[in-house]
């Protein structure tokens, strides 16, 4: 097997290693990775020849041969730069592996467990046996991620908790320049027991340095009337690449809210897949881009209505400048005898450049009848007659602009109803505004 | 709503179902480059076009059926079929007259009355009886007015050099594995030229046929209107009850120059199988127009309410600056029925528009989808696009999907899709049964108010009978 990986493409070369330095784990774990890289394999490194992989140009990194990130050299990196308020429980990653000085878990309320993947492992490996046996379909990078993770994060929430504050997991990413491109790959769970609520705050941040891939796979358990509230921050490096495959079991009545804010990355793919199958399940889905530079954002999110009475509603907004692409391919599928689905999916995006270019596919496949889906895709730039009404009042061309990207943006800030982070995300907002409004 | 209704509505058969016995000349079955060369040979064609279908032949061995559509069907045996089937020739006609009296009842029979039509609609029809056109009426008052309209054999001879200059410039020959057998092996069709500045005096119109038992009806159409040209084309089917699966492959180019206008109109109402699925046309189809000039127009309009498979996207690729696009379409897929149509709209002119409306009806096992792309090129400044599709479903076990596509790489550019899924409101049902309208006027009133956007483009004769196919083709699905 390992010969097979490296014979693909350079981006693949560090995946032998990788697989090498993966830590000894139960019979059914070996296994398992061993299944996920075998499916990897007949999958194929994804290119742009596959349809889920069209607008994505893969061949960028392909050339890059990443290697296994160490521990970062300078301690703290990315401290004091978390967008995130200190306040909250909070799981610290360095590189892909958890540091356990920078984790502040100590107040956590009875029935919660907030882990390291590998530490969870070492001490309750059967009770994770269920779900990372599971191989993901469909996702080659998820393979890969499921065969080769070294740590991760694991939350659990027992029956009926609810948290006092969020839970933050910070990830940060800082390449040691001399060693050259480096990858992590991780693989998460979060499972909450029926009536449990929770907050989670998951934010990506990368340092400069050296391209840094980070390549994870999140799991998401919901049962019966649960909540999670799933807000994700990502702000990658200029040379940082994120695959990340979210997926999403929401039980009967349980409700699932996921923000995304992506303020950053050479290439970001974002795979969500949100499976309602109980009866009346929801979920909510946001999502909000900035790009500049030759950034590249491709969002592929599929819902799927397995159960009588599911929700879903999906907003998903962009502002493209410079040379920046956004990808939106979101699919609601709804399964046969799914009656009473309520779907809505809406992607709306601002062009604020001559070369930035969108993508997006929002799809149907429908086997139910009485249902109500409706999707919409917009793709314009800043309207002249708002323009000429805000300077028409006396306020500057640029500031006009601002204003109005801002307001575009900030539609997806208030929808995130924790104050604090709310405030620093129009804040990290208005930080972005200025180069958009010069390069229009 | 009672069950009863529904039952009987669905067991309705198919009512175009009937076949005449026409004596035909036909080629051997299966395909290979013999058979190309004798199609050529018996349409008596010029080199160079013996040489295209040549060149389509081969290049057509190298491609794969396409698999991406949503339409499932057993594997289609290209050896299996008959690639040319003519009623046996006859002598040139003067009048309708001296038409085999049973063509021409055939034609009665579907409700297409040829003499009536010329007196009374003032259409000129250029009928296709399986693939040779039989008889085209009107054909001296076009001439009058410079407007050709005559079968692509006809065209081949007469007007070599404007064939050589069009065929296959809007979907050439490499096009898609579809199109590339129909360029290999396309029998007739029907072909128009409109002259500059000439607005044609009437609108065109051809009725297709399928006929001849295994017969793949390769049909080629070809529109070219001059500067400041305009002319609205109409298409129409209808095809007999059949138990094997028919093969049809057809292409349409259409070309705009500048200033000129281009509406092409059909209803097709293929044999679409029994309420078992069994039987029933399989329809791929390639349509496409190039808006060639500045301020060219484009417009498709389609009520597609038969066939087994759909497999259809009629595309504009608006090349002129501020040319316009627009594609209406109704898809209804019944019983068995899968269709899998749309558009592609490719702007590559400054300002330039495209419009998009398209209702898919889902009843009985019938799976419906609307697949469209709309590509905003980087030249294409000021485009605008405004997309719409919206899905009907009658029934638990039929499935409506959209697969809408944007790209986008100019800023300039504004571009709107809106989609919606539902079914027929429980409350509009309550409201028009308790005013006396039986279950299925009042289906038939809804659905019809759904397709009324895309209806309200069709020339007044098709439209009353869009309203008609959709009544008839929907029976069996209220719910």
């Amino acid at each position: 097997m390992t010969a097979t990986l490296s014979a693909a493409p350079a981006f693949m070369a560090g995946m032998a290693e990788a697989y090498a330095a993966v830590p000894e784990g139960p019979q059914w774990l070996a296994a398992a990775r061993a299944a996920a890289l075998a499916s990897f394999e007949t999958q194929g490194a994804p290119t742009s020849r596959r349809e889920d992989w069209r607008f994505t140009p893969i061949e960028a990194i392909a050339s890059i041969s990443y290697r296994c990130a160490g521990r970062p050299e300078r301690r703290g990196a990315g401290a004091g730069k978390a967008l995130c308020p200190l306040a909250f429980h909070q799981i610290v990653l360095e590189n892909g592996r958890l540091s356990r000085e920078r984790s502040v878990l100590s107040g956590l309320p009875k029935g919660v467990t907030v882990q390291g993947m590998a530490e969870a492992l070492a001490d309750s490996p059967d009770a994770l046996r269920a779900f990372l046996e599971k191989v993901p379909k469909g996702l080659p990078f998820a393979a890969l991620a499921a065969g080769l993770f070294r740590d991760g994060v694991f939350i659990r929430l027992g029956r009926g908790v609810r948290l006092d504050r969020p839970i933050h997991i910070l990830e940060s990413s800082a390449p040691d320049a001399s060693r050259g491109p480096a990858m992590a790959h991780l693989r998460s769970l979060i499972v909450l027991e029926p009536g449990a609520e929770a907050e989670v705050v998951e934010e990506s941040l990368g340092e400069p340095g050296a391209p840094f891939w980070s390549n994870a796979l999140i799991e998401v358990e919901l049962g019966e009337n649960s909540g999670l509230k799933h807000y994700r921050l990502q702000r990658e490096a200029h040379e940082g690449v994120r695959s990340l495959a979210t997926l999403v079991r929401v039980g009967r009545h349980a409700r699932y809210e996921s923000h995304v804010f992506t303020l950053g990355g050479a290439l970001v793919r974002k795979d969500l897949r949100v499976t309602l199958d109980g009866e009346g399940a929801h979920c909510v889905l946001n999502g909000l881009s900035l790009q500049h530079g030759r950034e590249i954002v491709d969002h592929h999110t599929l819902v799927s209505h397995e159960a009588i009475g599911g929700t879903t509603r999906q907003l998903y907004k962009a502002v493209l400048d410079e040379k920046s692409r956004f990808v939106f391919d979101g699919l609601i599928a709804v399964r046969p005898g799914a009656q009473k689905t309520d779907a809505q999916v809406y992607n709306r995006n601002l062009l604020l450049s001559e070369d930035a270019s969108v993508n997006t596919n929002p799809e149907f496949k429908i086997y139910a009848d009485d249902v109500s889906c409706k999707h919409g895709g917009t793709i314009g730039q800043l309207s002249p007659e708002a323009l000429f009404y805000l300077r028409s009042r006396g306020i500057g061309e640029g500031e006009a602009r601002r204003l109005l990207v801002y307001a575009f943006g900030s539609e997806m800030v208030e929808r995130v109803k924790l104050e604090p982070l709310r405030v620093a995300l129009a804040a990290a907002l208005r930080a972005r505004m200025p180069e958009a409004a010069e390069a229009a | 709503m009672a069950n009863q209704d529904l039952k009987e509505l669905a067991d309705r058969e198919y009512k175009y179902g009937f076949k005449s016995e026409i004596e035909t000349d036909q080629v051997p079955r299966g395909l290979n480059e013999e058979t190309v060369r004798l199609i050529s040979k018996k349409k008596e064609e010029p080199a160079f076009m013996l040489a295209w279908r040549l060149k389509a032949y081969k290049h057509w061995l190298g491609m794969t059926e396409p698999t991406w559509a949503a339409v499932h069907y057993p594997k289609i045996d290209y050896q299996n079929v008959i690639y040319y089937s003519a009623p046996k020739a006859k002598k040139k006609l003067n009048s309708m007259d001296e038409v085999d009296p049973e063509i021409r009842a055939t034609f009665e029979k579907l409700g297409i009355p040829l003499e009536e039509q010329k007196m009374l609609s003032n259409v000129a029809v250029d009928a296709v009886f399986d693939s040779v056109s039989v008889a085209t009426t009107f054909r001296k008052t076009l001439a009058e007015a410079g407007v050709i309209f005559c079968s692509f054999s006809d065209a081949v001879k007469e007007y070599p050099e404007l064939l050589e200059k069009y065929l296959g410039s809007v979907v050439p020959y490499t096009d898609n594995f579809f199109a590339t057998l129909n360029s290999a092996v396309f029998s007739d069709g029907s072909f128009c030229y409109i002259p500059k500045g000439v607005k044609c005096p009437m609108e065109l119109s051809t009725y297709f046929r399928i006929n001849a038992k295994d017969t793949g009806q390769f049909e080629r159409t070809l529109i070219v209107a001059d500067e400041g040209a305009s002319v609205s084309y109409l298409e129409g089917c209808t095809a007999p009850m059949r138990d094997e699966n028919q093969l049809h492959a057809a292409v349409v180019e259409l070309v705009a120059m500048g200033d000129a206008s281009i509406k092409y109109s059909t209803i097709q109402n293929w044999y679409p199988g029994d309420k078992n699925g069994k039987g029933g046309i399989y329809n791929f189809v390639t349509k496409r127009g190039k808006c060639a000039g500045a301020r060219s127009k484009i417009s498709w309009t389609q009520v597609e309410t038969g066939s087994a498979i759909t497999w259809k996207y009629p595309s504009c690729i608006l090349l002129g600056d501020e040319s316009v696009g627009e594609f209406y379409s109704v898809a209804l897929a019944n019983h068995y029925q899968q269709a899998d149509t749309g558009t592609k709209m490719i702007h590559i002119g400054k300002n330039t528009k495209s419009t998009i409306i398209s209702k898919g009806i889902s009843a009985g096992h019938g799976q419906n989808a609307y697949r469209g792309q709309v590509r905003i090129a980087k030249s294409a400044v000021g485009a605008r696009n405004y997309s719409q599709c919206d899905s009907l479903l009658l029934g638990d076990e039929c499935g409506a999907h959209t697969f809408p596509s944007l790209e986008v790489k100019n800023t300039s550019a504004t571009v709107e899709h809106e989609a919606s899924t539902s079914k027929i409101g429980e409350d509009q049902l309550f409201y028009l049964r308790q005013r006396g309208l039986s279950a299925e006027d009042a289906v038939g009133m809804i659905v019809n108010g759904f397709c009324k956007q895309v209806f309200n483009e069709l020339p007044l004769e098709f439209a009353v009978e869009a309203h008609k196919l959709m009544n008839i083709s929907l029976e069996g699905s209220v719910g």
